[in-house]
């Protein structure tokens, strides 16, 4: 009778009831909890209570009971709530959870400590503490009960409640097999009925009705339940419940008066008090008449004000509880019926747009068509909202949760923490709703454990011993925003950096080229914890990726700040639903795309000045102050135009960049028209269009046509967009260049040092361009400094040591080039930038010399002047760039310098001269390959990436000789790459770094003629 | 074997050649295809089309098989398969041993025949003659017809984005 479906029933009831108990238990302990908190809880475990009791879950009931007992007597002033009671009902509602989760076998379930527990809060346990008004009390005397209520728990508070209200009191004895089964009802049906005509008080099975499993079959099992009404008379009773008025009896009043003489459960000290209170309880549930309804309400206040705690809520939140929902305005819906609404309601709303489509030809025609269109219109965009926010659900939801998380955490951890919440409700996708539970479980676990410091620690730092987190979400541009905002330790960048480096997650140079900013990120690298130790809180070490990864799974970002000492910021940005978009609409070679309007940061129209150039093959766009990589989405899915369409190359020369955000990087996405920015329902991708791995998902236009939605990150690793993480554009196109580099072309960054003078610097040997102002730089002794990420840079202008002219004054707009890769950088001042250019540079060495002067070249008819910045920057800082003590017998060593690049082989070539008798320069393998046959070297430095066979393979091909096979071979790159690394492991080579760096590259020589004998080879 | 070993199987031609699928697995068929081309897809992907709502993606049955070019005759018919959830929620497809996949797919076919009962017993499992043409691996098993040979499809095989199309 009682089968799984009831029983899943009561668990979903019980536990929102659960839910709805746990922030009120919670908010007893602050200042914001009231008497309309204080009675959730009671209704809430009351009517656990009576479901648990009606189906036979004796400990369930058991616990509950004792709760609703405390709880009776907190309702009624007559116990002040405190953080152990708090404490000790927490812990109850846990064991109700559990219990709830498996009712079956609660019996299995200890709950003597928590009764226990609880009991020592009631004054009847209390012993010699008990109130003073008891001690003249005479000893409750038994009041002999009609035989058919001994059976049934009675509820002092109920029942007074019922007789002050002139309920009656009922007994009904429902037969199983007569009124239940045949009835095709069940008993929870009756369960609620009774619960919608007053107050379920206990209900019990009759086993004592059968005697054997014969009879077992044949008698009808008795429930019997007891209940109070507002129903005036037994015959209501019968035809309500549809049962014989032999199995209705009431209870007469009297009887029960007594009963509740001798137990009075609610002990008042003045009884007018006491009923005042109830008809304040009683306001929200039951009929009060409005008229006397103030004065009630002022006596009200009166009465919370005498006790401290709850005259605190009284000022503080009036307003707040007023829109508590009522249960029953609200049915329960299958969420698979949701979900098929919404797509119905999808259909309809492409259905419409083709009737809208048809009946634009034929609004003339027929009389009234239009305006019926018209209505259709407007109702079916109105019905598709509506059924979209049945999905809504608030975050609240979850956030409620955290606040127990908070509170338990901080108790574990000594730590003093409070959580402001905001926002709870605002609302999203019941899907994402869900799936971000955990995320923010994790991330609020964090600031608590990690974050948050001890209260001791704090007051040294001078700050309030408490820590504060802040979690809030709120619409932000159609999207929603949770911050998860705490004031405690923060992170050091540093710290970060060091351990990714010990965790072997990055390498030290990936690591030393990231700025404060980017490292905060490495907490999302997967394999990282920042915890020292790991605890049972948090910091498994598999934490942060995975939150990041969620987020990123439901079309979110993740993105953190944090200052040492002051905290921490994680912001989530997640879209509204999962099902609808908004997207630009896009053509390109006669198809349509939708690209998501999340990741389009602006459109570009090319033509004009808006021309892409090539930077070592590979197109980008000048975009402002930034170097924006190029792909053709015609190119990039092999699309060809037909007659008549527009696509393909044609998009270089008049076509639109879409500039795309992809985790801070960007690229610029070609296509060649625009044709809408609309909301798109998105649809699943079949597992074949999945495994092409460059579309999200597919939508149905308004016209029914199908189109593709663009996966940002997959066109990028489509087109081998490779993005160095939080790498600038520069770079990123600097690494596509490198690979698909093959002649002996430079790029080249053209500037200005105020006048005429154009200056030329290889553009790989840059880090990064800053655009300051000339108020930006601070002045220390002679030197200039710039604050950059968090460190000082030191300025050079590069007049005070070139022979170029002097400017009369500097403008306020100046720019900064960072080298890449010193040991300690210098930036060079331009004022102006003028160009990037890949050309083959025909170097003039001769004609314009001097110090910081590479020589000098022509690139579009002007005269350019190559800067050397090794040479400047000796002249700059002479202590850390110039080599002091190199040892003598550099002087007689042969170096055989191999690289193609023009820029690189001077500049190596003329510091590698002042160190080795002799220097040699050759382009490419096969050169070096030649000399070393030809003549005898002490050391060889190549570059890695030679045009044809590569540095490596030379290495190979040298370490294979029978000659040469013990030679120094050092390998140097221009950029970054952990294949190098293994490769040049792989092809011993002595050594292999990065080049621009001289001074390493020194230390490095000499370490290698540390271990080995230089000698010369013999031929 | 029950006397209802007797299936109806929807019969449709690829080229010269009559091929049927267990009539369970078909929820419709579509005619006059609006089908929008994927860039990028494999080459069997005819592509998608909006079927009221529903996109649902188009397997080129022949170029699946891997059949000649010049044997394919008129295009444009589409048999709509049921998903895997849809024939787990119908209980007169508990039966089948056959199963489809969780997207929903429309199989591109040349021209679409009759619906022909099929008795168990009359499957030959293995054929002995050897058609070339085919990939054994998508044959479930053939039945003799008084004027020709019907093939019938193993679709788990057919849809199976694992088998490579050599």
């Amino acid at each position: 009778m009682v089968d799984n479906e009831l029983i899943g029933i009561f668990i979903q009831e019980s536990k929102e009831h659960l839910e709805a108990i746990e922030p009120e238990i919670l908010a007893m302990e602050s200042a914001s909890h009231d008497s309309e908190g204080v009675n959730t809880i009671f209704r809430g475990v009351h009517s656990i209570k009576g479901s648990s009791g009606f189906f036979g879950f004796e400990q369930i009931s058991k616990l509950s009971h004792v709760m609703e007992n405390l709880m009776a007597l907190v309702r009624d002033g007559q116990l002040s709530p405190n953080s152990e009671m708090v404490s000790v009902l927490l812990a109850s509602t846990d064991k109700l959870k559990l219990m709830i989760d498996d009712p079956q076998h609660c019996a299995e379930v200890a709950i003597e400590d928590e009764v226990k527990q609880l009991n020592t809060f009631l004054p009847a346990a209390k012993g010699g503490t008990k109130p003073a008004q008891d001690k003249g009390e005479p000893a409750p005397k038994q009041v002999k009960l009609p035989d058919s209520l001994k059976r049934f728990r009675l509820d002092p508070y109920i029942l007074k409640n019922a007789m002050q209200h002139g309920h009656l009191v009922f007994v009904i004895r429902l037969f199983m097999n007569k009124d239940v089964k045949e009835k095709g009802r069940t008993p929870y049906d009756y369960f609620k009925e009774i619960e919608s005509l007053g107050e379920f008080v206990d209900a019990y099975f009759d086993f004592s009705s059968i005697s054997g499993l014969d009879d077992a079959l044949s008698t009808d099992l008795v429930c019997s339940f007891l209940f109070t009404t507002v129903m005036g008379s037994p015959d209501m009773i019968t035809s309500v419940f549809d049962i014989p008025a032999a199995q209705v009896e009431e209870i007469e009043a009297g009887v029960i008066k007594e009963w509740l003489g001798t137990n009075p459960g609610v002990q008042t000290p003045e009884g007018r008090e006491a009923e005042v209170f109830l008809e304040v309880v009683e306001d929200d549930s039951g009929p009060a008449s409005d008229a006397g309804h103030e004065p009630d309400k002022a006596e009200d206040e009166d009465h919370l004000a005498s006790t401290d705690h709850l005259a605190v809520k009284a000022s503080s939140a009036p307003a707040a509880r007023m829109k508590v929902k009522r249960a029953d305005e609200t049915i329960r819906v299958n969420v698979s019926l949701l979900d098929s609404l919404m797509n119905l309601a999808g259909e309809m709303v492409l259905s419409r747009n083709q009737l809208i489509r048809i009946a634009e030809n034929h609004g003339q025609e027929i009389a009234g068509l239009q305006s019926i269109i018209q209505n259709i219109n407007l109702v079916t965009s109105d019905m598709h909202e509506k059924v979209m926010q049945t999905r809504l659900q608030a975050l609240g939801i979850i956030f409620g949760k955290f606040t127990r998380i908070i509170r338990d955490l901080a108790m574990k951890l000594g730590k003093e923490i409070i959580l402001d919440i905001e926002g709870e409700d605002v609302e999203l996708d019941k899907s994402i709703v869900e799936a971000l539970s955990d995320p923010l479980t994790h991330l609020i676990r964090n600031c608590a454990d990690h974050g948050i410091e001890t209260p001791e620690e704090r007051e040294r730092m001078g700050k309030p011993r408490e820590g504060r987190v802040r979690l809030t979400a709120k619409h932000v541009g159609g999207q929603v925003l949770i911050e998860i905002i705490d004031d405690g330790r923060g992170m050091n960048p540093e710290k970060l950096r060091q351990k990714a480096i010990e965790k072997g997650v990055l390498k030290p140079e990936e690591a030393a080229k990231m700025s404060d900013r980017q490292a905060l990120t490495i907490i999302f690298l997967p394999g990282f914890s920042t915890a020292e130790k790991v605890s049972d809180v948090s910091g498994r070490g598999v934490g942060m990726d995975v939150v990041r990864t969620n987020i990123e799974g439901l079309g979110g970002f993740v993105d953190i700040d944090s200052e040492v000492g002051v905290g921490t910021r994680i912001s989530l940005r997640l879209p509204l639903t999962l099902a609808i978009i908004p997207a630009m609409i896009v053509g390109s070679c006669g198809r349509r795309f939708a690209v998501p309007q999340v990741n389009l940061e602006e459109v570009v129209r090319l033509g004009g000045k808006n021309k892409p150039e090539i930077i070592r093959g590979s197109r980008v766009l000048r975009l402002r102050d930034s170097l924006l990589t190029l792909i053709n989405l015609a190119d990039v899915l092999e699309l060809t135009p037909q007659e008549g369409e527009r696509g393909g190359a044609s998009d270089w020369e008049d076509g639109y960049v879409l500039v795309l955000n992809l985790d801070n990087n960007q690229y610029g996405l070609i296509v060649s028209e625009l044709l809408d920015s609309e909301e798109i329902a998105v649809k699943p991708l079949s597992v074949y269009l999945k495994q092409v791995g460059c579309y999200s998902g597919v939508t149905i236009m308004g016209d029914g046509k199908v189109a593709m939605i663009v996966d940002i990150q997959g066109i990028a690793t489509m087109a081998r967009l490779k993005f160095a993480e939080n790498e600038i554009n520069e770079q990123s196109a600097l690494d596509l260049a490198n690979q698909l580099r093959s002649s002996d072309s430079e790029s080249l960054l053209l500037f200005r040092n105020e006048g005429l003078e154009l200056f030329a610097i290889n553009l790989s040997t840059v880090a990064r361009i800053e655009r300051i102002k000339a108020s930006d730089i601070e002045h220390i002794g002679k030197g200039e400094y710039l604050k950059l990420g968090g460190r000082s840079l030191r300025l050079v202008r590069m007049h005070d040591h070139m022979p170029i002219a002097k400017p009369e004054q500097t403008p306020e707009d100046l720019y900064v080039l960072v080298p890449k890769l010193l040991t300690k950088p210098i930036g060079i001042v331009a004022t102006q930038i003028v160009d990037t250019v890949q050309t083959v540079v025909d170097l003039d060495r001769e004609t314009i010399s001097g110090v910081g002067i590479l020589g000098s070249t022509f690139i579009n008819d002007a005269l350019v002047l190559l800067v050397d910045i090794y040479s400047l920057f000796e002249s700059v800082d002479p202590e850390v760039f110039r080599p002091v003590a190199y040892p003598e017998h550099f002087k007689n060593l042969r170096v055989l310098l191999v690289d193609n690049n023009v820029f690189f082989r001077t500049v190596e070539g003329d510091f590698l001269r002042r160190l080795f008798g002799e220097v040699v320069g050759v382009r490419n393998a096969a050169q070096a390959w030649e000399k070393l046959s030809e003549e005898n070297f002490h050391v060889v430095i190549s570059d890695v990436e030679l045009p044809g066979t590569s540095g490596f393979d030379l290495c190979a091909k040298v370490r294979h000789s029978e000659r040469y096979k013990h030679l120094p071979f050092i390998g140097l790159s221009a950029r970054q790459d952990p294949n190098h690394e293994v490769l040049a492991k792989e092809t011993l080579m002595d050594a292999y770094q990065m080049k621009f760096d001289k001074v390493k590259l020194l230390r490095l020589i000499e370490s290698i003629f540390d271990r080995k004998t230089p000698r010369l080879t013999q031929s | 074997m029950t006397p209802s070993s007797q299936q109806q199987y929807m019969t449709f031609y690829l080229g010269g050649d009559l091929f049927g699928i267990n009539i369970l697995l078909v929820r419709e068929i579509i005619q006059n295809l609006d089908l929008t081309t994927v860039a990028k897809v494999p080459p069997y992907i005819a592509g998608v089309l909006n079927l009221r709502g529903q996109v649902v993606t188009v397997v080129d049955l022949a170029r699946r098989l891997s059949f000649d070019e010049n044997e394919r005759g008129g295009l444009g018919n589409c048999i709509v398969l049921k998903t895997s959830s849809e024939l787990e929620n119908n209980p007169t497809s508990v039966s089948l041993n056959e199963r489809t996949i969780a997207d929903k797919v429309g199989l591109l076919v040349d021209r679409i025949g009759d619906v022909l009962p099929v008795d168990a017993k009359s499957i030959i499992q293995t054929p002995n003659q050897s058609d070339n043409r085919l990939d054994k691996r998508y044959v479930r098993g053939v039945v003799r017809l008084s004027d020709q040979l019907l093939i019938l499809l193993n679709l788990s095989e057919v849809l199976n984005t694992e088998t490579r199309v050599e």
